[in-house]
C-alpha cells in the first residue's frame, strides 16, 4: 500500500497546484450561497410586490381597504380588459350584481393579482353573507356546517423545510462531489497521458492496481472537499436568509439522522464517481477528449434530483433503490423528510454504489495493464 | 533481462531500468527535485537512503540551479536532465535511452551523450535507440540495426560498416534502399 500512499500524496499535491480545481472548488462554496440568496430576495420581493388592478363602476364598501391591504393599488380607467393586457396587472369591472375580472394567464403578474383578488374576495363575500344572516337573526356558522380542524403531526413549517432540503441537498450533493472532482480525474489519467508523464509512471516498479488506488484517493477526496464546501456554505446560508415555507425566521437544519446517512452517501457517491471518472478519462486521449466523456455524466446526475422535484409523492420499490445515483436521491429524500433510516433501501444503495465504484476501478485496472494504453496518443 | 522475463515478472525488470524518452513528460506542477523524489518512492528507494539519492543525482547532473523550481518552468534541456535523473535514481543496471536528444539544441544533446559514456564508465549497460547513425557509431560497443520490424544487423560499428565507406551507406545498403 506504500505506493497507493505515495501516489495519493503527489496527486493532492498536484490538484491543489492546479488552478482550476482549486476554482472548481471554490465556485462550489460560492455558488450555493448566491442561488440561495437569489431565491431569497425573489420571494421577498414576489410576496411584497404591489400589483395594480385597473377598475371601472363602483368599489363596493369596504373592499377598496381589503384590496389595498393586500398590495393590490387600484387604478381607475376606461376600458379594464384593454387597460389589463398592458397598462395594470388586472382589470375589473365592477357591476351591480357581479364582478368581470380581465388578465392574460400568459403574464406571471397577472396571476399572482389574480389570486390576491380571489382570496380577498372570498373573504369579502364571507364576511357580508355573515353579517346579512347575523341581521337576520341567523347564525353564520350554517354558512361552514362541517368544519375543519387541523392536527398537524409535525411542524408544518418544519415539513416545508424539509421539502427544501429533500431537493436542494441531493442536488448539491451529487452535482458537487461529481464537478469537484471532475477536474483533477481527467488531470490524473488523460492529463498524464497528454504530458506524455503516463509512460513513466507505468514504467516503475509500482503495481498498477496501487498507483490505481492513490489516484482515486485523492479525487475522492478532492470531490468530498468541493462536496463539504458546498453544503457546508449552503448551510451558512440558510442560517443567514429566509425562504418561502421557512416560516421567516427559523433557521434550516438537517435532522440528526439524516446527517450520517449524507455522509455515508457522499463517501459511496465520491468513491464511484471518481472510479467511473478516472476509468473515462483512462479511455482518453487528451483532457478535452475526456471532458467531452464525462460531460453526460452531469446531466444523468441531474434527472434523479428532478424526479424528486417534479415527484415529490415519488414512492419507489426496493428495486429502484439499485439504480445508482437515483439510490442516493431517494435514500437521502428518506432521511430527510421522515427522520429515519430504512436498513434495507440503504444497504440495497451501498451495494450499488459500491459496485459502480469497484466496475470501475476494475475497467481502469484492466486498461492500465494494457501495453496499448502506453503507445495510444 | 537480467534473468526476468519481461511478461511473466514485468514488475522484476522494470525494478532493474532506466528509461529515457524523446516525449520529455515531467510533472509541470512539481518541482524538478519533487518530480525525482517521487519516481525514487515508486522505485521502492528507501526513505532512509531517498534524500541522499536525490540529492546526488541532482548534483551529478548539475541540476542545483533549478531543482526547487516548478517543472512547467524548465526548458527542454532542464527538463530532459529531470526525465534522466527519475529514470537513474534508483541506480538501475540497465538505461535504455530512447532518442533522447531529439528535441534538444546542440548543448544539451552533448550532455546527454557525454551521460550515457560516463554511465558506460560506471558499468551500466545503457541501450540507446536512435536514428542519427554518427551518434550510434561514436558511442556504442554493439549496435543492431532493425528495420521493418526484422534485425537486418549486428555487431560491432565496424562490423556492421564492413566495407562501406561509412555507416550511413552501409545503412543503405543492408535496408535495400
Amino acid at each position: 500500500m506504500r505506493a497507493a500512499w505515495i501516489v495519493y500524496k503527489k496527486e493532492l499535491v498536484e490538484i491543489l497546484r492546479d488552478r482550476r480545481t482549486l476554482m472548481a472548488i471554490g465556485l462550489s462554496a460560492l455558488a450555493t450561497p448566491i442561488v440561495l440568496t437569489l431565491i431569497s430576495q425573489v420571494s421577498t420581493k414576489t410576496a411584497t410586490q404591489v400589483y395594480t388592478v385597473g377598475y371601472s363602476g363602483q368599489i363596493p364598501q369596504g373592499l377598496d381597504i381589503l384590496l389595498s391591504s393586500t398590495g393590490l393599488k387600484l387604478e381607475q380607467v376606461d376600458d379594464p380588459a384593454s387597460a389589463a393586457k398592458q397598462q395594470v396587472d388586472l382589470g375589473v369591472a365592477f357591476q351591480a350584481t357581479e364582478i368581470d375580472e380581465y388578465y392574460d394567464p400568459a403574464r406571471q403578474s397577472a396571476q399572482i393579482a389574480d389570486t390576491r383578488l380571489q382570496t380577498v374576495l372570498g373573504q369579502y363575500n364571507a364576511a357580508k353573507a355573515a353579517a346579512a344572516l347575523q341581521a337576520k337573526g341567523v347564525d353564520p356558522g350554517i354558512l361552514t356546517p362541517l368544519k375543519v380542524v387541523g392536527h398537524p403531526l409535525s411542524s408544518p413549517v418544519k415539513a416545508a423545510e424539509n421539502a427544501f432540503l429533500s431537493f436542494f441537498l441531493p442536488y448539491i450533493l451529487i452535482t458537487m462531489i461529481l464537478t469537484g472532482g471532475f477536474s483533477a480525474a481527467l488531470d490524473s489519467t488523460a492529463g498524464e497521458r497528454e504530458r506524455r508523464t503516463l509512460e513513466s509512471l507505468l514504467m516503475t516498479p509500482a503495481p498498477r492496481s496501487r498507483v490505481l488506488l492513490g489516484k482515486i484517493g485523492a479525487v475522492t477526496t478532492i470531490s468530498l472537499t468541493a462536496a463539504v464546501a458546498a453544503i457546508g456554505s449552503m448551510f451558512v446560508a440558510l442560517s443567514q436568509i429566509s425562504l418561502p415555507g421557512s416560516g421567516g425566521a427559523a433557521h434550516i437544519t438537517l435532522n440528526a439522522v439524516a446527517a450520517p446517512v449524507m455522509v455515508w452517501v457522499a463517501l459511496l457517491l465520491a468513491i464511484a464517481f471518481s472510479s467511473l471518472t478516472l476509468a473515462l478519462g483512462t479511455l482518453a486521449r487528451n483532457f478535452r477528449q475526456g471532458q467531452a466523456y464525462v460531460t453526460p455524466l452531469y446531466f444523468i446526475t441531474i434527472l434523479p434530483a428532478s424526479i424528486i422535484l417534479f415527484i415529490p409523492d415519488f414512492n419507489p420499490g426496493l428495486g429502484y433503490y439499485a439504480i445508482p445515483v437515483l439510490n442516493a436521491v431517494l435514500v437521502l429524500r428518506d432521511a430527510i423528510v421522515h427522520n429515519t433510516v430504512v436498513w434495507p433501501t440503504l444497504i440495497v444503495t451501498s451495494i450499488s454504489l459500491a459496485a459502480l465504484g469497484g466496475l470501475s476501478w476494475f475497467a481502469t485496472l484492466r486498461l492500465f495493464t494494457r501495453e496499448a494504453l502506453l503507445t495510444r496518443s | 533481462m537480467l534473468g526476468f522475463d519481461t511478461r511473466g515478472a514485468p514488475e522484476e525488470v522494470r525494478r532493474r531500468v532506466g528509461v529515457v524518452t524523446a516525449e520529455i513528460g515531467v510533472y509541470p506542477r512539481l518541482t524538478a527535485q519533487e518530480n525525482i523524489t517521487y519516481f525514487a518512492q515508486l522505485s521502492e528507494v528507501s526513505d532512509r537512503d531517498l534524500r541522499r539519492r536525490v540529492d546526488a543525482v541532482i548534483e551529478r547532473l548539475d541540476m542545483s540551479a533549478f531543482a526547487r523550481q516548478r517543472a512547467e518552468s524548465l526548458s527542454s534541456g532542464q527538463k530532459q536532465k529531470v526525465a534522466i535523473a527519475r529514470a537513474i535514481v534508483h541506480d538501475p543496471p540497465v538505461l535504455m535511452f530512447d532518442e533522447p536528444t531529439s528535441n534538444l539544441d546542440v548543448l544539451a544533446s552533448k550532455e546527454i551523450r557525454d551521460f550515457m559514456v560516463e554511465s558506460k564508465g560506471r558499468g551500466k549497460c545503457v541501450i540507446f535507440s536512435t536514428h542519427v547513425l554518427h551518434d550510434a557509431e561514436r558511442l556504442c560497443d554493439r549496435m543492431t540495426i532493425i528495420h521493418k520490424g526484422e534485425v537486418v544487423a549486428s555487431g560491432t560499428p565496424a562490423e556492421v560498416r564492413g566495407e562501406h565507406r561509412d555507416l550511413e551507406d552501409a545503412f543503405l545498403v543492408l535496408v535495400g534502399a
